[in-house]
């Protein structure tokens, strides 16, 4: 294994300022991952990639508040609990606290004092037994200062091959993962409940079955600015919800119902608000929802 | 038009009354004549009279249409003669009028509608209509155009029972309705959708047919006149019985009443000769004069009424009534035509045994036959506590039927056209809807009505409007301005603008601003958000409100605006409403109905205290006393006593001086079980509530059960008894609303305190008891209806097979028969949507268990080509939940993993596979030790992916949506 260029990827990445330039990037089959992680020292296995212990910690990265970025991690995990094997892995991972029946990675923020900003949710699984890229977008707060990526085993034996932090510019939208480009194992914070969850249709579409009380990730939502907000699905109703600064969700609305053909609205955001989710009723499947800048 | 004969040419005037040509009985006619000397006002009259004189209602043709000018000469008249008519009298009440060159001539064309055509340029065979004009239709010929809210009735048309018809307009058949009537000329359904040239057929007991005209959906210009220039009734050659069975007449009563009176007079007469003549077998005739013979009179109506002019004073503007014995005759009447209405009703169950239970037309009326009635309890007055008694719900004619025949006056709204047959009934005619409904057409034009939300105009209905824009009050002020002439000539409109249902309002800097209070002090919101800020909402929503008031009333001094004291506006504002306003309070959604509001026991959730309800309908009491509505919830989903809850509100309303009480919702009453099936008995107490809160609502159901229950009074005494004390009895904890889950109505209810046996012994033994076979077969709907309520429950009964702990390994054995089968599974949604769809992939599960192990048996056809697995849920009595799946390959797959606890068997065999399966009791536990019951879902999923995937399920919901209304509740036991 060469680890040559590992120290200049990673140096690159220190901080991530605008552009996908300043990435952290990391890929096993090349670089040493001794300077991505902190604490105990994990080595590449030959097959260029890493053997996941029971909990492992990146270092902090710097990131700016309030914006997207987009976490590429490429992992299997071993075992008969994977989708391959057991079409009820995906139900029963997401229905299970912190999806503890499979090795996960979860998204932490830290504030300028280098305090974990508590109240976020953003956690994946690793759920196949093929090596495969997960995909992770997020919006930070606007109190982070920086971000780490934990992972953990939960006892399951889960290599990743490789790890990549970068600012979100793709996908065009102010909220995460907008039309579930990244495949039914790639959540980047959309809660299903009950029996909601990502399916791939037979045509390669991902689609978001919401359940009963689904919730898109928090975006950053400005109260002086007007939206465009649009979703193409089907059923039900998608309601809006308002949060402080403090995190806390001070108002919710009903918003717009989807259309197969797409609906769209504008709204501009109460005194107030720092960021926005969306909460689904009554059998939501989404298609995509999207929250632009109006014009 | 083409009359057959002429049957005489005379001369009348006032002075030859007595002597007139003779009529057949039931003959269509055209008479024709000509006038002189009438001065304007003037009416001619035509009286129809039988062998010994006698003037019946409907020989009596005296319509307000049949108007003398000095412009006009001649005149002509089309009328069927009534059945026992005789003699024909024309004349005018004038004396100072000639009637000459009288004509009679035979009608005998083959459509039965007379004047269809509007060859007579006048309202003969029109005699009821409302809100109508003659107009020139397009072709040039005469055309009657029924405006807005209007109708126009062909007169009661002979028709043979069982008879095919078709019928032709001009112009199709929009707002047309055929309504059938009996030889009583009581109205009994309606016709098939008249279709033209279509054929329908009349059922066998038809004798009349009246073709209604009406107007559509006021929103639409289209739909808001209706033109007629043709309407034909043909009947099919052949087809129809012989003229119905004349009923045997009364010998102990006759009916009077003045010609030309209320319809809602005629129809209460009509009630009291139908009702009579069911009772007694004997039916008394209809006179509009009284005859000279013996039998006693019932006068019924105002008009009648002159001698007792301190009654009339005393029911002045309700919906009261007096029944009155003078000389041996009654005299029934109230102030206001409805009034005759409800008196007969009174006079009816205060002399019989009558009652009129529910709306659906089997089971409408329970009595006694007897020989005679005698009226002896007829000397009473009755004025209802409430002015307007509503019920909403189901609005199907029968449900006015059970309304009227028990004191109620729910409104119909006129935005779909007036509806003749309710308001015959009793209703009250309006317009009910949100602001933004009422503001329609202000919205259209100016789009700062609709409210601020979120940075934007928000055009959706469903919005309340923007509270503090002027242009909001000047668009319903035009529009209930609009709307309040629409019923020219009749009785007020009711205007009912409400909040849409939800609490987004308008968070524009106006709307936002702090309202400066009366006493000097500042009310605030921080945000548009009225769950936040009832006080401050309710506040703006009232201060708009109080701006129409005051605009129309200068115009319109006896005008109320109906309106809710509903989510946000529930809570009494803090300014003055005007005294125009009726907010009716709403104590929604937390509220427990098994308390009277004033108990203050509502569920304290989110903003809600325990007794916000009690604060909130107290204040409201006191600040609107002697203008207060209310909107009731008194529709638990279940087995219940709500009526006694009711009762004490109702009470609380009476002491508030409110003007109307209300419940929602009772559903359509038919051949389909529905919650009238459980608690009927509740509806009619609370109906008779309405009318007087003072009566005891436990002493009312003795009475329902003495009327309805014949010979099984007894066993439904008890059972309802068991039911009532279990709804009051109950521990506090049991919360009901509703929209409390029937399972959780009927779990509460009847499962926790172990009523269930008792009460289904009960309604079986009732059952046996009566010999009555109507009475038996409602009995029977309550016994299906609470099957399906325990059904609802998901309680699968798991027999214990002792066989079974040798056999359950063996598929074929017979002893899997005696389990418990669940088959039929339903489709469950992924990246599709079914509702109720059949699974393509047939699967059943058989359960039965020994004192170790509960067995299961999944079967199914066809093994899918890829992954096939049954799969099974189970919760144990902690609430731990167990997944199981077998898959057609033997692959068992358990979370958490069962090891010894679990083992499994599959086997294939032609084109299907089974699977059985044992678990031990000792890791399930049960889920509820009291009924020693087991949580599970059963489900199967074929194919994982593709479009061949199909997840199927018991109940057609997904074994992993967790919601408890979705468990089976397997009962080990």
């Amino acid at each position: 294994m060469s680890m040559k260029h590992s120290l200049l990827h990673l140096l690159a990445g220190l901080f991530l300022l605008a552009g996908a330039a300043n990435a952290v990037e990391a890929d096993f089959s090349k670089d040493a991952p001794e300077n991505l992680f902190e604490g105990a020292a994990v080595a590449p296995q030959g097959d260029g990639a890493i053997s996941l212990p029971a909990r492992l910690e990146t270092r902090a990265f710097p990131v700016e508040a309030s914006k997207k970025y987009r976490l590429e991690i490429t992992a299997k995990v071993d075992g008969p609990f994977v989708v391959e094997d057991n079409e009820r892995a995906h139900i029963l991972t997401l229905q299970t606290h912190l999806h503890r029946l499979t090795a996960t990675y979860q998204v932490v923020f830290l504030d300028s004092k280098g305090m974990e900003i508590k109240g976020e949710n953003l956690r994946g699984f690793f759920l196949s037994n093929q090596r495969r890229q997960y995909t992770f977008v997020f919006c930070t707060p606007e109190n982070a200062a920086s971000v780490r990526v934990c992972f953990e085993s939960n006892g399951k034996a889960a290599q990743i091959a490789s790890f990549k932090l970068v600012e979100e510019a793709d996908e065009g939208t102010i909220n995460p993962n907008p039309d579930f480009r990244y495949g039914e194992l790639s959540y980047s914070g959309w809660q299903p409940t009950r029996n909601g969850r990502l399916y791939t249709r037979p045509d390669g579409k991902t689609v978001f079955e919401a359940g009963y009380g689904g919730a898109s990730p928090l975006f950053p939502l400005n109260e002086s600015k007007k939206y465009r907000v649009s979703a193409v699905g089907k059923g039900g109703s998608i309601n809006i919800q308002y949060y402080d600064k403090e995190g806390k969700m001070f108002q919710g609305r009903f918003l717009m119902r989807p259309a197969e053909t797409g609906a769209e609205t504008e709204l501009t955001p109460p005194p107030g608000t720092k960021r926005g989710r969306i909460v689904m009723f009554k059998g939501v499947i989404l298609e995509s929802f999207k929250v632009v800048e109006a014009k | 038009m083409k009359p057959l004969t002429i049957l005489c040419l005379l001369a009348f005037t006032t002075a030859s009354l007595a002597a007139g040509p003779t009529v057949a009985p039931a003959t269509g006619y055209r008479l024709s004549f000509d006038a002189d000397g009438q001065a304007k006002g003037n009416r001619w009259v035509v009286h129809l009279r039988d062998a010994d004189g006698n003037l019946s209602f409907e020989g009596a043709l005296e319509g307000e249409w049949q108007q003398l000018s000095p412009e006009q000469k001649s005149y002509s008249h089309l009328f069927y003669s009534p059945s026992e008519a005789a003699t024909l009298q024309v004349f005018s009440q004038d004396s100072g009028v000639e009637i000459q060159n009288v004509k009679l001539e035979k009608w005998e064309e083959s459509n039965l509608l007379l004047n269809g055509d509007f060859s007579e340029p006048n309202y003969s065979g029109w005699s009821e209509h409302y809100n109508t004009e003659f107009v020139q239709s397009g072709s040039g010929k005469l055309a009657l155009r029924v405006n807005l809210n209007g109708y126009a009735l062909t007169d009661y048309t002979p028709v043979a029972g069982g008879g095919h018809y078709s019928f032709k307009g001009e112009h199709g058949t929009p707002g047309v309705q055929v309504l059938v009537y009996d030889s009583l000329r009581s109205f009994i359904g309606y016709a098939d959708r008249p279709v033209q040239r279509r054929t329908f057929s009349l059922p066998e007991d038809a004798a009349y047919v009246r073709v209604l005209y009406g107007t559509g959906h006021n929103h639409l210009p289209a739909w808001r006149v209706n033109d007629i220039s043709k309407a034909a009734l043909v009947r099919a050659e052949g087809t129809g019985t012989a003229a119905p069975t004349k009923p045997e007449r009364s010998r102990d009563w006759e009916i009077v009443l003045a010609a030309g009176c209320d319809p809602r007079e005629e129809y209460a007469a009509r009630e009291l000769q139908r009702w009579i003549s069911a009772i007694t077998g004997k039916t008394p005739v209809l006179l509009a004069e009284p005859s000279k013979s013996e039998i006693r009179k019932i006068f019924v109506g105002r008009k009648l009424a002159a001698a007792f002019s301190d009654d009339l004073k005393t029911l002045e503007g309700t919906d009261g009534y007096a029944v009155r014995t003078k000389g041996g005759n009654l005299y029934l009447f109230g102030a206001n035509p409805n009034g005759a209405i409800y008196g007969v009703n009174a006079l009816l169950e205060r002399n019989s045994d009558i009652i009129w239970p529910r709306p659906n037309p089997e089971f409408s009326a329970f009595y006694t036959r007897v020989p005679t009635l005698a009226f002896s309890d007829a000397d009473f007055l009755s004025k209802p506590v409430f002015e307007e008694r509503h019920v909403s719900g189901a609005s199907a004619i029968t449900a006015y039927d059970w309304e009227s025949r028990n004191g109620l006056n729910s409104p119909w709204s006129l935005h779909k056209g007036n509806n003749y047959l309710a308001w015959l009934r009793g209703a009250r005619l309006g317009y009910s809807g949100s602001f933004m409904a009422f503001l329609r057409k202000a919205r259209e034009k100016d789009e700062r009505i609709s409210p601020m939300v979120d940075g934007k105009r928000d055009k959706s209905i469903w919005r309340q409007p923007c509270y503090t824009y002027q242009g909001t009050v000047d668009g319903l002020v035009a529009s209930l301005r609009e709307l309040q002439e629409t019923l020219p000539g009749r009785e007020t409109v009711q205007l009912h603008p409400r909040i849409s249902d939800n609490w987004t309002v308008c968070g524009c800097a106006d709307c936002m601003a702090p309202i400066k209070l009366p006493n000097g002090e500042t009310l605030t919101a921080q945000t548009a958000d009225a769950t936040k800020y009832p006080l401050f909402f309710s506040t703006r929503n009232f201060l708009m409100l109080n701006k129409v008031a005051e605009a129309l009333v200068p115009d319109y001094p006896d005008l109320k605006i109906r309106t809710h004291a509903y989510i946000f506006t529930a809570e009494p504002p803090a300014v003055k409403v005007h005294p125009a306003i009726i907010p009716e309070f709403a104590a929604y959604p937390t509220q427990n109905i098994r308390y009277p509001i004033l108990a203050g026991e509502g569920k304290a959730i989110g903003g809600y205290t325990k007794d916000v309800w009690k604060r909130r309908f107290e204040e409201w009491g006191r600040v609107k006393k002697g203008d207060l509505g209310y909107f009731g919830y008194y529709y638990p989903a279940g087995f219940n006593a709500v009526a006694d809850t009711a009762a004490a509100d109702f009470r609380a309303l009476a002491d508030y001086e409110a003007v109307q009480v209300h419940t929602e919702s009772f559903p359509l009453d038919d051949a389909e079980l529905s919650m009238w099936d459980a608690d009927a008995i509740e509806k009619w107490v609370m109906a008779k509530l309405m009318w007087d809160p003072a009566q005891d609502p436990e002493a009312l159901r003795k009475e329902y059960i003495r009327r309805v229950y014949r010979g099984a009074e007894a066993e439904m005494a008890r059972f309802y008894k068991l039911v009532r004390d279990s709804w009051n009895g109950a521990p506090e904890s049991v919360f009901i609303n509703c929209h409390t889950e029937p399972r959780v109505v009927f779990e509460s209810l009847i499962i926790a305190p172990k009523l269930e046996d008792r009460a289904k012994q009960l309604l079986a033994d009732a059952e046996g008891a009566t010999q009555d076979p109507l009475v038996k077969k409602l009995i029977q709907r309550h016994r299906a209806y609470f099957e399906k309520l325990g059904g609802a429950t998901g309680r699968v009964l798991v027999p214990l097979v002792e066989e079974s702990t040798v056999e359950w390994k063996e598929p074929k054995s017979n002893h899997w028969e005696k389990g418990a089968t669940i088959a039929g599974f339903l489709k469950v949604g992924d990246w599709r949507s079914f509702d109720n769809v059949e699974s393509e992939h047939s699967s059943s599960v058989q359960m039965m268990r020994d004192g170790k192990n509960l067995y299961f048996r999944f079967k199914g056809n066809k093994a899918g080509a890829g992954r096939d697995q049954f799969e099974l849920k189970l919760k144990n009595g902690k609430g731990r939940d167990f997944f199981l799946s077998v898959g057609s390959d033997g692959k068992t797959f358990a979370h958490p993993p069962l090891g010894n606890a679990l083992q499994t068997a599959t086997t294939t065999e032609g084109d299907g596979w089974t699977v059985v399966m044992a678990i031990s009791l000792n890791v399930l536990g049960s889920s509820d030790p009291e009924s020693s019951s087991i949580q599970a879902r059963v489900g199967r999923l074929y194919g994982a992916t593709g479009d061949q995937r199909e997840e199927s399920s018991h109940n057609g919901a997904s074994i992993f949506n967790d919601h408890k209304s979705l468990w089976l509740n397997l009962q080990i036991k």
